[in-house]
Parts: C-alpha cells; structure tokens; sequence
C-alpha cells in the first residue's frame, strides 16, 4: 500500500514536474528568467503555508526542479500532492493576471489544461 | 518583416537611451518619453519603492478618467507585487502629459480597459512597478510583452546602478555618523563661498563648535553614548539654521557651520541661538537626561578679510579657543582690531 502510494506520487510530480518546466520554457521567453524566477517564488511564498511541500520546489535559471519534493513526499496522500501543485498553478496563473492581463495565460492555457486534467485522472484511478 | 525591424530598431534605441542615462529621473525620462514609439499606449506609469515616486506620462488627449485609473492600477498592481497596503496619500505624484505617438485609431470611452504591469526586479528585490497603459481592450501581445520586459529589465539594472553611484557620492560628501557633510565636502564648500564673498563683496560667516567636555561624556557614558551625543547636536545644529546654511561635522567633536550672506552681529545671534537650544534640550542617556553644552567661536567677512578659507577658519578656531577659556557654554567672536588673538565674548 505505502509502495503503490509512492509510486503514485511520483508519477504524479513527474507530470507536475514536466508541466512546471513547460510553464518555465514558455514565460520565461516572454519576461525572462529572473522574472519568472520571481513570480513563482513570490507565489510558492505565498501559499506555502498551507501547502508546506511546494518550500521544496527549486528554482533555478534552467527551469524548476521537483527533485528534493520526490525524495520527501513517500508519506504524503497523493491527494495532498496533487492539491499542493494545482494550487501552486493556479496561484501562479492569478499572478500572470494581476500583472499582465489574460497575455501570459494565453499562451498557456494549451498546454496546462490538458495536463491538469491528466493529473485529475490519476488521481481518480 | 520590415515592421518586425523597425520595432527592434526602437527597442534598441528606447534600450540605449535608458542605458546612457545616470541618474534615475533620466532613466525614468528616457523611457516616458519614447515607449509610445513601439507601443500603443495612451500613459507610461511606474511607482518607485523608494520614496514611492509615482510617475505618469500620458498623451495629452487623456482624460482625468483614464489619469485616475491608470494611478489605482499602478498601485494595485504594486501592492499585489509587494504584499504592502499602500497609503495614496504617502504617494508622490508627477504626472507628464506629452503628445504620443498613436497607431489605434477606434474609438474609445477614454477610460483604462488594458495594460501590462511589471516589477522592476534586480538581484532579487523589487524596486518598483512600471506599466503600460491603453485605453482599448487587448491592446497589448506576447511580443509587447516581450519587448516590455527587456526595457523593465534594463530600467531596473540601470536604476540599481544609479543607486550605488547615488551612494557613493553619499559616502563622497556625508559624514556616516551625523549625516552632516563630511570635512572634505566642507572644504569644496567653502572654498567656493570664500570665493564668491570675497569677489562679489558679500558677507560670509563662519561658526566653529565645539562640545564641551566631550572626552568624559565618552569616558563616563561609552563611546556609543558619545556617538550619540555628536548625532544630538547635529540634529539640533540642523534644526537652528536657515534652509541656505551649511552644518558640516569638521572632526572628532567639532563642527563648522557656514553662514552664507550673513554679518557678524547676525551670526553671533544665530551661534547663541544654537548655544542656548544646545544647552536647554536634554540628552536621553538611559533614565538619566544629559545637558549638553557647546562653546562656539564666529569669525565672519567682511569684519575680517583673510587671505585664504583656511585663515578664515583659524579665525574661527581662536574665537573657539577663547570661549573655551573663558570657561566654555558661550559663543565668542573674532575681533581684527584687537589682533593678533583678539576677540569680543558674548557673556551667557
């Protein structure tokens, strides 16, 4: 049970991982690294409270890396993993908003949506 | 293609002109005044953290609408950014109104319906919030986009650079305890006051302070005590003179105040109105309230006509040393007809 639990979560920060790097790949063509680099930890900052596991998240000049949340999340319903990171997404999508209307989110919307609704099905199965 | 070149033409040159610029007005400047050149804008706004200068440029066919929405959603935006509640009232202002090149040609209520905001980031930190502003909906693309956040980029580079140099030429000119003007400001100062007195036959006066016992108040209290005590009576020195006069610290526990265009008679009022507000506003050293008291030596043109700002200020010092032994707490002035150590003591 705990195994199948890991393996759950792995798959699942796998997905999160690509998305994350996606989103990274995509933005940081249009403000920039640094930026980017900002907004998200401004936004991990903000929601980490209530989501304690996204203080693991590294951010670095080549992209985002969920390496450190892999080795710490065996215990964690997947559940509460995939909450952490659809909050982090959508937070991160309000930010886009407040500082640059739908432009940025355009850009996004095809390859986040699709994503989003794999990480529901795995965690519906 | 040819517009495409045409637009990184102007990115770069609204880019060069940002970078040729020293200080941070001029950075400011150099991109209100030409980011109409590749955007479809109808105002440029950006809200500084430090001070929390806002400034707006707007084409001047804006409205007061348009004007008063683009100043909330700067601030808006800023305060999202930062996570602090900003007060308006603690807002500073400066609106521009310029004729901008506009390429929309719909027609519009006038009110904000679109804009891109971004903070200005260098090394981490947020200097502040730039934002391009339009009057249709939608007005801005992922290139505009792209094209804003190279300038952002290079503003706030640019803008942390002025900083340091703003600094150092702080460090150049003030004294780090007192934030008075350091002795090697005070040379350059009053090297040009002499000059300008001594050519256009104005008055010029000088003040020599000194603290009275200053070694025991260190002894006894600590030096932070003393650090303390110097930055109490800059204070006071600050708050005794008119807006044109000069207070430097000279050393140690001396300062020189300059009084441009003032006689001797009305430099002696002002150095015993400094003596007494000295003497009368307490220290706070733990429970224990510390009088201060100050001697002060005045020498002054055209009562006297040295040949150089350094016999100038020796005159000064003499007067200094005459107060202090006629037994301190009192101002004393350089008199030439009693030369060589000739002075007048004002008796407290």
């Amino acid at each position: 049970m705990q195994k199948k639990k890991a393996t759950a979560n792995l798959d699942l920060i796998d997905l999160y991982s690509r998305l994350l790097n996606e989103i990274w790949g995509k933005v940081s063509e249009l403000i920039g690294e640094g930026l980017l680099a900002f907004l998200i930890l401004l936004t991990i900052g903000r929601i980490s409270d209530k989501f304690p596991i996204l203080r693991e998240i590294r951010v670095f000049e080549a992209g985002i890396s969920l390496e450190t949340i892999k080795k710490q999340c065996q215990d964690i319903p997947p559940e509460d993993v995939h909450r952490a990171f659809q909050g982090l997404v959508k937070n991160l999508f309000n930010v886009f908003t407040a500082i640059t209307e739908n432009v940025i989110n355009r850009e996004l919307f095809s390859t986040v949506l699709p994503k989003l609704r794999e990480a529901e099905k795995m965690i519906s199965r | 293609m040819r517009i495409i070149f045409k637009n990184l033409r102007t990115l770069w040159s609204i880019i060069n002109a940002i970078n040729a610029s020293g200080e941070l007005t001029d950075i400011i400047e150099a991109a209100g005044s030409r980011l109409s050149n590749l955007f479809d804008i109808l105002a440029f706004s950006i809200l500084l953290k430090k001070d929390l200068d806002l400034y707006v440029y707007c084409d001047e066919s804006s409205n007061r609408l348009f004007v008063d929405g683009v100043v909330q959603n700067t601030i808006k935006t800023y305060s999202f950014i930062t996570g602090e509640r900003i007060n308006p009232e603690k807002i500073t202002k400066r609106l521009a109104m310029r004729r901008f090149e506009s390429r929309w040609k719909g027609t519009s209520d006038g009110r904000l319906k679109s804009y891109i905001s971004l903070p200005l980031i260098n090394e981490g930190k947020v200097l502040g919030c730039a934002s391009l502003n339009s009057d249709h909906t939608n007005a801005f693309d992922a290139q505009a986009l792209q094209f804003f956040s190279l300038i952002t980029y290079q503003m706030a580079a640019s803008m942390k650079h002025s900083q340091v140099i703003s600094s150092m030429k702080d460090m150049a000119i003030y004294d780090s305890l007192t934030n008075l003007y350091n002795r090697r400001h005070l040379d350059q100062v009053l090297e040009e006051e002499f000059r300008n007195a001594t050519l256009s036959k104005q008055p010029l006066a000088i003040v020599m302070v000194d603290i009275d016992h200053f070694k025991p108040i260190n002894d006894h209290y600590g030096h932070d005590e003393g650090d303390r005590a110097l930055i109490h009576l800059a204070s006071i020195l600050k708050g005794s003179l008119r807006n044109y006069d000069i207070v430097s610290r000279f050393g140690g526990e001396e300062f020189l105040v300059i009084l441009p265009k003032t006689m001797m008679k009305d430099a002696v009022v002002i150095a015993e109105r400094i003596r007494r507000s000295v003497e009368t506003t307490p220290l706070s050293v733990g429970d224990e309230k510390v009088y201060l008291t100050i001697s002060l030596g005045v020498a002054a043109i055209p009562a006297i006509l040295p040949d150089s700002k350094e016999e100038f200020i020796k005159c000064a010092d003499t007067a200094l040393y005459e107060a202090k032994d006629k037994g301190r707490n009192r101002v004393c002035f350089y008199v030439p007809t009693q030369h060589p150590i000739a002075k007048g003591v004002l008796s407290r």
